[in-house]
């Protein structure tokens, strides 16, 4: 005569034998993958083009309250774009032996760090999305971008143009490529249907806007003022 | 002592009070340059006009220091040379002193900046006779209109003062060279979307030129301060003459790095001298830059 089990050592049971087998045969539950690959009109990569995606009924808020650093090292800033959620405070130290002077004047946050060397006395938080782009009042072709999003979800594509998620959760999504040379009206690059333990690539062509931003390289005539 | 050089050392010291911070590490550029004159002399008539080819090359060694709210001010030492292929006479080495001051008057590559400059250079010309210290002092100012347009403007005083002449031909030999000019100039440069650069720029200059001519009867009385001048050939005579120079350049910058540069400029001069004596001159430079 069998001896009945409480039920709740069946399911606890249960749940560590599929625990177990899942463990064991390396699947993850429902998890997709999904790798955006960004060109520009000529067929070139585009690198440190930030993918957004967002799921199409409802985007879990991003994880609030990060901490980043944009450096400023031989007068370029350090990386020169960075994807960041929202209400990300980044801090921007000066690691020259000589003072920049930060600013924004991007509507997603416009702010200024007078003339400093080292670290400055506090972050500056970013608590809209949207493309900020930093500059330097001293040195003209320092420049970075910040793209501030509100997703979970998000990312830079590498050299080749490429990036790539292994954790999304089943279901339906929209991708949007944000980069500073493209009109927000062109973000939105793809919907896709994203299936369990499946693998989904997208390519993306964007038109990015060839304006001119100050050069480094040296003119003739000039020397001085760096 | 010059005046220039004089008011040099108040200028310092008035630069040595202000609210200096520590002065940062050093930065350089290196130029060399090859162009070509097709009037080096600044002969008024063809039959006298001798082109050159000549080569440069200067090094810039600059440090700079921040004056808080003041701007920003760059001490350098400039060292350069110049090698003829026809008139070795003209080969020469420099040395140089050179303040910068740069302050830009609100945020972003728009707002407008202001700009003063002194340097003080010594030139050890071959020829003797060109050997001379010169001073320059200017103030200038600037804005950019959008992403790619950058306009500025100038005035400059320059003053060249020969070492002393005496044993030389000529009615006055140690004022031929003794020069001064002031500058109006203008300047645009205007960015492509490849990061070329197209300059361009005229500029007024009022003052004392140099012309040489192999006609001796050039003047028929009073004539300007002149020597004979071998440089360019046994018969030539160099004046010093009251002239207006207009003076037209055109160019293009081509980045190999973001620190390195190449660049072709075309440089066209008019020049209206005193008893109606007048001559151009083109000059051709094509030149390497390097942030070192």
């Amino acid at each position: 005569m069998a001896t009945e089990l409480p039920s709740g050592v069946m399911r606890t049971a249960f749940v560590l034998f599929w625990g177990l087998v899942l463990a064991v045969t390396g699947v993850t539950v429902q998890a997709a993958g999904l790798q955006v690959q960004v060109r520009d009109g000529d067929g070139q990569a585009v690198e440190n083009a930030a993918i957004v995606v967002r799921a199409l009924d409802e985007t879990p808020e991003p994880p609030s309250g990060q901490k980043e650093i944009v450096d400023q090292v031989d007068r370029e800033f350090v990386p020169p774009a960075i994807v960041v959620p929202v209400s990300t405070r980044i801090l921007f130290p000066n690691n020259d032996d000589i003072r920049h002077h930060v600013y924004s004047f991007s509507e997603a946050k416009s702010f200024e760090l007078p003339l400093y060397t080292g670290m400055p006395a506090r972050p500056i938080e970013f608590p809209n999305p949207g493309i900020v782009t930093i500059a330097c009042n001293i040195h003209d072709w320092m420049s970075a971008h910040i793209y501030v999003v509100d997703s979970p979800w998000h990312g830079l594509t590498d050299g080749d143009g490429a990036w790539r998620a292994s954790d999304l959760p089943a279901g339906q999504y929209s991708v949007e490529v944000w980069h500073h040379g493209l009109p927000e009206e062109q973000q939105r690059v793809g919907e896709i249907d994203l299936e369990a333990d499946a693998s989904v690539e997208l390519e993306a062509t964007v038109e990015l806007a060839a304006g001119p931003s100050p050069r480094r390289a040296p003119r003739p005539g000039r020397r001085g003022y760096r | 002592m010059s005046m220039t050089s004089k008011g040099l050392i108040p200028a310092a010291f008035v630069v040595l009070c202000l609210p200096v911070t520590a002065p940062a590490a050093w930065f350089g550029d290196l130029e060399l340059a090859i162009a070509h004159d097709d009037n080096m002399n600044r002969a008024a008539r063809a039959a006298d006009e001798r082109s050159d080819t000549f080569a440069d090359v200067e090094l810039v060694g600059a440090r700079p220091f921040d004056l808080r709210e003041w701007g920003t001010l760059d001490a350098g030492v400039v060292l350069s040379g110049r090698g003829h292929d026809r008139f070795h006479e003209l080969n020469r080495a420099s040395v140089g002193l050179t303040l910068d001051f740069h302050r830009r008057l609100g945020l972003g590559p728009q707002a407008p900046w202001v700009g003063a400059h002194g340097e003080f250079h010594y030139d050890r010309v071959k020829d003797d006779l060109r050997k001379a210290r010169r001073q320059v002092v200017g103030v200038s100012a600037g804005r950019g209109f959008g992403d790619a347009l950058q306009v500025s403007g100038g005035v400059t005083y320059t003053r060249q003062s020969p070492r002393n002449v005496t044993r030389e031909e000529g009615n006055a030999p140690q004022r031929v060279f003794r020069l001064k000019t002031l500058t109006l100039s203008v300047d645009v440069d205007y960015l492509l979307a490849n990061d070329w650069l197209l300059l361009a720029g005229f500029d007024i200059q009022d003052g004392d030129i140099n012309a040489s001519t192999t006609d001796p009867d050039l003047f028929d009385s009073e004539p300007p301060p002149w020597l004979q001048d071998p440089v360019f050939g046994r018969d030539f005579r160099t004046y010093r003459l009251d002239a207006t120079v207009f003076g037209l350049h055109a160019g293009l910058s081509v980045p190999l790095s973001p620190r390195s540069s190449l660049n072709v400029q075309a440089r066209y001069t008019e020049v209206d001298a005193q008893n109606d004596i007048s001559y151009g001159a083109t000059r051709w430079r094509l030149s390497y830059l390097r942030e070192l």
